[in-house]
């Protein structure tokens, strides 16, 4: 067998690293227009040119200190796990900020590719980059991407390719102002001592003028911590600002001197619409009104949508019952096949699919156009009530998708409080099952104003919950900084993709689960063992109000919150749900199973980000919340 | 010279000169009114060096000339620094010392 090389995508946030690794290995990263997406490191495999290649997407970064743990998750790959190459992919049109990035990879010294990728934006700015140039004063190879328009990446393939077979490529090399680099070289002649280094020594000492804390931690020598505190006292001395500052604005200062020398202005810029439409998606008044109109937009389009086509697929498939019923196999059998097999495959694409497909959408085009990042802009002061920034309602949108994603997607946040507070409070968000039972339940039977008002419970309650955290979680909230990415055209194979690589996830894991838990119901009821169920729940059934069959689907709901809806139709044989709820039971229930627990994926997802407590916590808080709160309303409903 | 001003102060549409930032006090956040226990107090020192930090690798260094793109009495506001749009919290912004310049 042959050795399996490996390819490491590194650079800033929101380059379109993402981008080209599904572009490569075919993978589904999560791709979108805000910086901060790819939280893990993750890796796909490709056969090019007679190579086997493992390419890793890591998570973008602004810098390789130690201050985030996407930025120990790439530094210690690339310094630690010796990928035969590092691919710096760079976003052309912001290129100082990104040689700032660039150059911490070369004083790893590994080896490097750059990939000037979205130079359809630099283009449009009316600028020209000189990439051979840009080759020659970086001593590294420089090829041009369009990552979107899969321009270029066969180029850059090809470069790879060779580099993997000679084996060696140069690495390049940045010189600092004399001060800096005098005390460096004293810094690395002092480190040649130490045994058994973790990085370059040049690395280290310039991490170390730098005040990287987790690099002062490994550097056990008292000397050379002494020798460290003397230099950047100088520096401070010589500079007049702190030695990280020195450090920064020296790095800044060599990429402004190399961007300038490489872009040169050859016609008019096209005018930029997004500094346009920012006028308005950022206005202080006019903003929040865009933000409330689209919400509620999207929500009436998924709604009509979705009840449109669902009425359509329902009575397209009960055109097929008669011709089963025909069919000479025993009774109980055909029931178990009819109502649990198949009338569950029918209950994922009449009730379930049409409402999660168009909402997928609609998620991945506002996700491709860079409006989340707005809303995080316009959220920032209402997030901070709840002792967390703005970014923290990314996660939170991404959550009405699906809450799991959004408990890994709480890594934009920068500490572990915020990630916790976040993570809760995505579990009480409405994810797409939980839409498909307020719109195929709640808005289809009593109409769309009470699925507002449901919404609207749900959001006052998230509020709350948020207040209480940030009340009683030990820590300090912290502050918004983010990059503000353009708004950009969205393209369409892009949020086609995604919408898909979300699709898949329901067909692949969510149908099997809904099938299976259908017949195993579909056996209790043959096997009556429905009567003791019933008569256990009873005593909740009472005090929630609803009939004691819909009590026993919430049990099936937590395998999945949409198995609730669709087992209600099993058991009464219909799907005109108004013939066997009363309108207060058809409110009730929708707002029970809204909260009443995380699924099972949801709390796994908890468990591995937070651990066992915290995932035990946030269940049984939140169904001992829920009974009190769909008990309240049963109460408040029977009064009025 | 002209005196020091917060960046939070500053009006959209002008450009400033960064001249520092407040080091010692991390307190980030506009609506955290209630008084620091000690290991808070240690915490927003460490926040506060991690915030300077992220900022100046974002370009925010002394020196620097930025533009206040966006400035609205409340929430975040927004600077182009290094040729890209930056959002930087309230909180935060009270923090960066500018200098108003003439043009
Ligand atoms: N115009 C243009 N847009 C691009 C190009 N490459 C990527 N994009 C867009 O840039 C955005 C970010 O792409 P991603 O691949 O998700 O970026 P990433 O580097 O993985 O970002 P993080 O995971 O957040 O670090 C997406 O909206 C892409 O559609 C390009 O060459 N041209
Ligand atoms: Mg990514």
């Amino acid at each position: 067998m042959n050795k399996t090389f490996t390819v490491a995508l590194a650079g800033n946030a929101n380059v379109g690293k993402s981008v080209i690794f599904n572009q490569l290995t075919g993978g589904s990263q999560i791709v979108g227009n805000w910086p901060g997406k790819t939280v893990e490191k993750a890796e796909g495999f490709t056969e090019q040119g007679g190579l086997r290649i493992r390419i890793v997407d890591l998570p973008g970064i602004y810098s390789l200190s130690t201050y985030s743990e996407e930025e120990i998750v790439s530094r210690e790959f690339i310094a630690h796990e010796h990928p035969d190459l590092v691919v710096d992919i760079i976003d052309a049109s912001n290129l100082e900020r990104n040689l700032f990035f660039l150059f911490q990879l070369m004083e790893l010294e590994v080896p490097i590719v750059v990939a000037l990728n979205q130079y359809d934006v630099v283009e449009e700015k009316g600028l020209e980059i000189d990439e051979q140039k840009l080759s020659e004063l970086l001593g590294l190879p420089v090829i041009k991407t369009i990552a979107t328009k899969n321009r270029g990446l066969k180029e850059l393939f090809q470069v790879i390719i060779n580099i993997l077979k000679r084996g060696k490529n140069g690495r390049g090399k940045v010189e600092y102002g004399k001060e800096v680099e005098s005390r460096i070289k004293i810094l690395s002649k002092a480190l040649e001592q130490l045994q058994e280094l973790k990085y370059p020594k040049r690395f280290i000492a310039i991490k170390l003028l730098e005040k990287d804390p987790l690099m002062f931690s490994e550097i056990k020598s008292t000397e050379i911590i002494n020798l460290v505190r003397i230099l950047y006292k100088e520096l401070e001395e010589i500079h007049g600002e702190k030695s990280e500052t020195v450090i920064i604005s020296e790095r800044y200062a060599v990429a402004s001197r190399i961007a300038e020398a490489v872009i040169t202005k050859m016609r008019k810029a096209k005018k930029d619409l997004s500094d346009v439409l920012d006028k308005v998606a950022l206005h202080r008044f006019w903003g929040y009104v865009l933000l409330i109109s689209l919400v509620l937009f999207i929500f009436f389009v998924v709604f009509k949508f979705g009840s449109y086509l669902s009425g359509m697929i329902g009575s397209l498939f009960s055109l097929l019952k008669p011709y089963f019923m025909y069919l000479n196999i025993p009774v109980p059998l055909k029931e178990l096949i009819w109502n649990g097999a198949i009338e569950g495959i029918i209950a994922g694409f009449a009730i379930v699919l049409p409402y999660i497909a168009p909402f997928y959408l609609i998620l991945s085009i506002l996700e491709d156009t860079g409006y989340l990042a707005r809303i995080a802009f316009l959220t920032d002061n209402l997030m901070h009530r709840l002792g967390v920034h703005g970014k923290a309602f990314i996660p939170l949108i991404e959550s009405f998708g699906c809450n799991v994603p959004a408990i890994l997607g709480s890594r934009v946040m920068e500490r572990k409080r915020d990630r916790l507070i976040v993570s809760i409070l995505a579990t009480l968000v409405p994810c797409s099952a939980r839409t498909v039972i307020i719109f195929g339940l709640v808005a289809v039977f009593l109409g769309p104003l009470y699925a507002i008002l449901i919404y609207v419970f749900d959001f006052i309650l998230i509020f709350i919950v948020g207040l209480l955290l940030n009340k009683y979680i030990k820590g300090t909230p912290t502050g918004l900084i983010m990059e503000m990415p353009r708004f950009r055209k969205p393209v369409f194979k892009v949020i086609f993709r995604q919408t898909w690589v979300r699709l898949k996830e329901f067909f692949y894991f969510a149908m099997p689960i809904i099938v299976t838990a259908n017949i195993v119901m579909e056996g209790l009821i043959l096997l009556k063992f429905i009567g003791p169920i019933t008569s256990a729940l009873s005593p909740i059934s009472r005090f929630l109000g609803l009939p004691s069959l819909a009590t026993i689907t919430l049990i099936f709901g937590v395998l999945r919150k949409e198995l609730t809806l669709i087992m209600l139709a099993t058991f009464y044989q219909t799907t005109n749900f108004a013939k066997v709820l009363t309108p207060q039971q058809i409110f009730i229930f929708g707002f029970v199973t809204m909260i009443y627990i995380p699924c099972v994926a949801t709390i796994a997802a908890l468990k591995r980000e937070f651990g066992n407590l915290t995932a035990i916590l946030v269940s049984i808080g939140e169904f001992i919340g829920a009974l009190l709160l769909g008990g309240l309303l049963n109460l408040l409903l029977r009064i009025f | 010279m002209e005196s020091k001003k917060i960046l939070s102060s500053i009006v959209q549409g002008k450009k400033v000169k960064v001249v520092g930032f407040d080091y010692h006090m991390g307190l980030f956040s506009r609506h955290h009114h209630r008084l620091l226990r000690l290991h808070e107090a240690n915490d927003l020192e460490r926040h506060g060096v991690f915030f300077t930090r992220r900022l100046q690798e974002m370009g925010i260094l002394p020196g620097e000339i930025i533009e206040v793109l966006r400035n609205g009495n409340i929430g975040p506001v927004e600077v182009i620094v290094k040729n890209s749009h930056l959002a930087i919290g309230r909180g935060i912004a009270s923090r960066i010392y500018v200098e108003e310049i003439d043009e």
